[in-house]
């Protein structure tokens, strides 16, 4: 076979945080090549960075062996290359074939042709054996039909190489066996993949091979007859699997937090929920199970439709963020960017938001105490920046997080709420990030988190409730948990609207 | 002060180059109307410098102004109204106004734009239809009443200048406003709002409340603004007068460093520009230039001084994104 893609030495920053340090990647015709790694390992950019989307600081490319650069992703689509990204990119308003030919619409006089596009589309949904009808609008469609869409799109231009970052993330088991399937037909047509994942079971069975990132490194290579689950977490990860968690038990004290027969929306069914003193406890789920949502209608975000909250024993209320703060509820969100921090404002700032009233007894602020406090923080978190009063964007994503963490602690919270705590975070800011999660618990911090993680929810939590549908299908002590038990619960009767 | 000396600096430039064109520019007469002018716009730019640091926009500020200028003369001297209970009653009406600004944003979520622009063209239309678009004003009575604008402090020998009340009753706002901006917990809520609003809601803040307490400022100042107009000129008429104010408002805001995105706010950012176009009007009439190009101007040189602004600002980050 012919070498048809070779990246070599690249090397991306940003900002100040260097994400990828001299990788190299090459992929044969007919090949499926898996990029492999933790979160923050720099898989996605080096994705990006073939598929024309992002664009590296040094090293180059090679395809046929021809030096390319792509200053676009059209560029990259011209020669061949298409990519399905991570997060859904299907414009929900338009029609499907429009959506597939986005940027590429045919014309004739200035005026869309609508027929030509319609064939062109119902072409690209024929190789994957979808009977869609192109001029469907996008928004009818469910999780996984929008995910082979955008799969189409990568094929709608003669594709040789298909990149997919992440593409089972939003998929229920079945749908994500089927995708598969549909990419080893893919290969025996003659295109080449890259796949980009964290699922160990996925990547066993589809790859021809393996490459592993760390640290935005290359940590290792692996052939299909080397892929043993233990040789590739060693790779992903370059060291034995416990260590970057760090369980210890601890004994749970009084309950914090009980929930009875509340109903976070109309999508979710009534349950009930008690979480006590120094326990972690997480919420597995697939994407649009409704755990967002659930932790979001505690925080008061949304309003919950039915039902009581206790705050250690006592009733509250909770209608919004604020009444939430007062009783002694924080939360670390989904979004770090859009929800969690001021990029643009200091991590003092940050720091205080939540506790100005506090800070000072007049409206006047008390500067000296806010600075004192941030610093306080900066320390106990072992937050890297320059000092208090670096602005919070040129962080990195692990020490951004961190001053989220260090906003929502400030408030003294008896309860801690966190979605996705480590969602672009490297791995050693996680491993900081986790055993700071003990002390706190050690301390008698109750948490609750959302983790689309398993191996973190299976590394950190004592307990796991299981969402499928809006409704808690398992709730499951340390002893009994194996990615096997919450993936069973948690993709069980999924009907393709819960997505 | 950093951030402003390009402002600065073309503030100066427009005032030597006036100067060098037609020495009148410094006539003690030319300087105490540019102070005057230029304290009375700076006190609606204030106003609308809350909104836009929330990441909002009110473009009513005008027909504000022309509600609460042209309806006080009009109840003082046609209605027959004791005056100060006549400027009691508007400046209340003009907070209420600002008020269901902030309602319709915030509870309603309708768009800050489309809210303001029907307040634009609202009070306007009230205002005309109310006073039968008779030009208003209080001729040579209502004395106590103007000499709140009327009266001037002379500086003694040192200085020909004297200067005009309004400019120490804009100093008084500028001073709160900083101390509330830059001192008060709000201050902080206010700008982290602007800059994320849903990160500032998950921190516990009401964030509606202080949007809605913004743009009642704005109109409260537009409405103190509108009063102070009046008895500068003492004639308005009810189709012009205030047109295109909230865009002088916006446009010295924006000059000083209030970037339409939300978060940013500089006191002395936003008296500069308001100066720099009270200069630029000035000099168009001082250097003989034809009145008709004075859109053309102003429009080019906020356009050159905005832009000049972001370039600088991008340089200069991208250079310490480097050199850290």
């Amino acid at each position: 076979m012919a070498l048809l893609l070779e990246a070599k030495d690249m090397t991306k920053s940003f900002g100040t945080n260097t994400v990828l340090h001299d990788v190299s990647l090459t992929l044969e015709r007919g090949e499926i090549v898996s990029i492999i790694g933790e979160n923050g390992a720099g898989k996605s950019t080096l994705a990006k960075i073939v598929a024309g989307v992002a664009y590296p600081d040094s090293g180059t490319l090679l395809l046929d062996g021809q030096p390319v650069t792509f200053a676009h992703p059209r560029d990259a689509i011209e020669c061949g290359i298409g990519m399905v990204h991570q997060e859904l990119n299907i414009a929900e308003n338009l029609s499907i074939a429009e959506n597939i030919l986005l940027g590429h619409e045919y014309t004739r006089w200035g005026a869309l042709c609508k027929r030509s596009m319609h064939d062109t589309a119902r072409r690209a949904l024929a190789q994957l054996e979808l009977e869609l009808d192109p001029r469907r609008i996008a928004s009818t469609l469910s999780a996984a039909q929008r995910q082979l869409v955008e799969i189409a799109r990568a094929l709608a231009f003669d594709a040789r190489i298909v990149i997919l970052d992440e593409p089972t993330s939003s998929l229920s088991e079945q749908e994500g066996g089927l995708l598969l399937e549909l990419l080893l037909k893919l290969k025996r047509g003659g295109v080449s993949v890259l796949y980009v994942s964290h699922r160990i079971p996925e990547v066993q069975r589809i790859s021809d091979r393996v490459i592993a990132l760390r640290d935005g490194r290359n940590s290792g290579e692996l052939c299909a007859a080397q892929l043993e689950r233990d040789t590739i977490i060693k790779l992903i990860v370059g060291r034995e699997m416990k260590d970057i968690y760090g369980y210890t038990p601890r004994i749970a004290g009084d309950v914090a937090l009980e929930l009875g027969n509340f109903q976070a929306s109309d999508n979710h069914a009534p349950c009930d929920l008690s979480l006590r003193r120094g326990e972690i406890v997480g919420i597995a789920g697939l994407i649009g199970s409704g755990r967002t949502e659930f932790l979001e209608s505690i925080f008061g975000i949304s309003r919950a439709r039915a039902g009581t909250t206790r705050i250690n024993g006592s009733f509250v209320s909770i209608t919004s963020p604020q009444d939430a703060c007062s009783v002694g509820l924080a939360l670390v969100p989904e979004s770090r960017k859009e929800q969690g921090i001021i990029a643009s404002s200091s991590i003092r700032e940050n720091t205080v938001l939540s506790v100005l009233r506090t800070l000072s007894r007049t409206v006047v602020r008390n500067r000296k105490r806010e600075t004192s406090l941030a610093a306080d923080f900066i320390e106990k978190l072992r937050i890297r920046c320059t000092g208090p009063e670096q602005r919070v964007a040129e962080l990195s994503g692990g020490n951004q997080q961190k001053v989220v963490l260090a906003r929502c602690l400030a408030t003294s919270p008896s309860v801690l709420l966190l979605d996705e705590p480590t969602r672009g975070v490297d791995v050693g800011a996680r491993r900081e990030i986790y055993s700071i999660l003990f002390e706190l618990a050690a301390q008698g911090l109750a948490i609750l988190f959302v983790s689309s993680e398993l191996e973190e929810v299976l590394g950190i939590a004592d307990r796991v409730l299981v969402m499928n549908a809006g409704r808690i299908t398992g709730d499951l002590p340390r002893s009994t948990l194996s990615e096997h038990s919450i993936m069973a619960l948690a993709s069980h009767h999924t009907s393709k609207e819960a997505a | 002060m950093n951030k402003n000396r390009g402002l600065i600096i073309l503030l100066l430039v427009a005032c030597l180059c006036t100067y060098l064109l037609n020495d009148r520019f410094l006539h003690p007469a030319n300087v105490e109307n540019l102070l005057r002018r230029t304290a009375l716009f700076s006190l609606i730019s204030i106003g609308v410098s809350f909104v836009i640091v929330s990441g909002g926009i009110d473009l009513s500020i005008g027909s504000v102004v022309c509600l609460v200028g042209t309806l006080l003369p009009w109840l003082a001297v046609h209605q027959g109204w004791s005056w100060p209970i006549a400027l009691a009653l508007l400046l209340a009406v003009a907070s209420v106004l600002g008020f269901l600004h902030g309602v319709l944003i915030t509870k309603l979520r309708l768009q800050p734009f489309i809210v303001t622009l029907c307040g634009l063209l609202l009070y306007r239309g009230i205002t005309r239809g109310l006073t039968a678009d008779q030009t208003q004003g209080f001729g040579l009575g209502f004395e106590e009443l103007r000499s709140i604008s009327l009266t001037r402090f002379s500086l003694g020998d040192t200085l020909p200048v004297a200067i005009p009340s309004v400019v120490f009753i804009t100093m008084l706002i500028a001073s709160l406003a900083t101390l509330f901006m830059n001192h008060t917990r709000y201050g902080l809520y206010l700008r982290a709002l602007g800059r994320n609003e849903v990160a500032t809601r998950y921190a516990g803040i009401d964030t509606d409340r202080l949007k809605i307490c913004a743009y009642t400022a704005c109109a409260l100042l537009a409405g103190v603004g509108g009063v102070l107009f009046i008895l500068d000129v003492n004639s308005a008429q009810p189709s012009d007068f205030g047109n295109f104010y909230e865009l002088y408002a916006i446009a010295a805001a924006v000059l000083g460093g209030c970037s339409l995105r939300g978060g940013d706010w500089s006191i002395i950012g936003i008296i500069i520009g308001a100066a720099l176009m009270q200069v630029l009007r000035n000099a168009i009439v001082l250097v003989d230039i034809p009145t008709q190009l004075e859109f053309a101007i102003i429009g080019g040189v906020i356009l050159v001084g905005v832009g000049v602004e972001e370039v600088v600002r991008v340089t200069r980050q991208t250079r310490k994104m480097r050199g850290v």
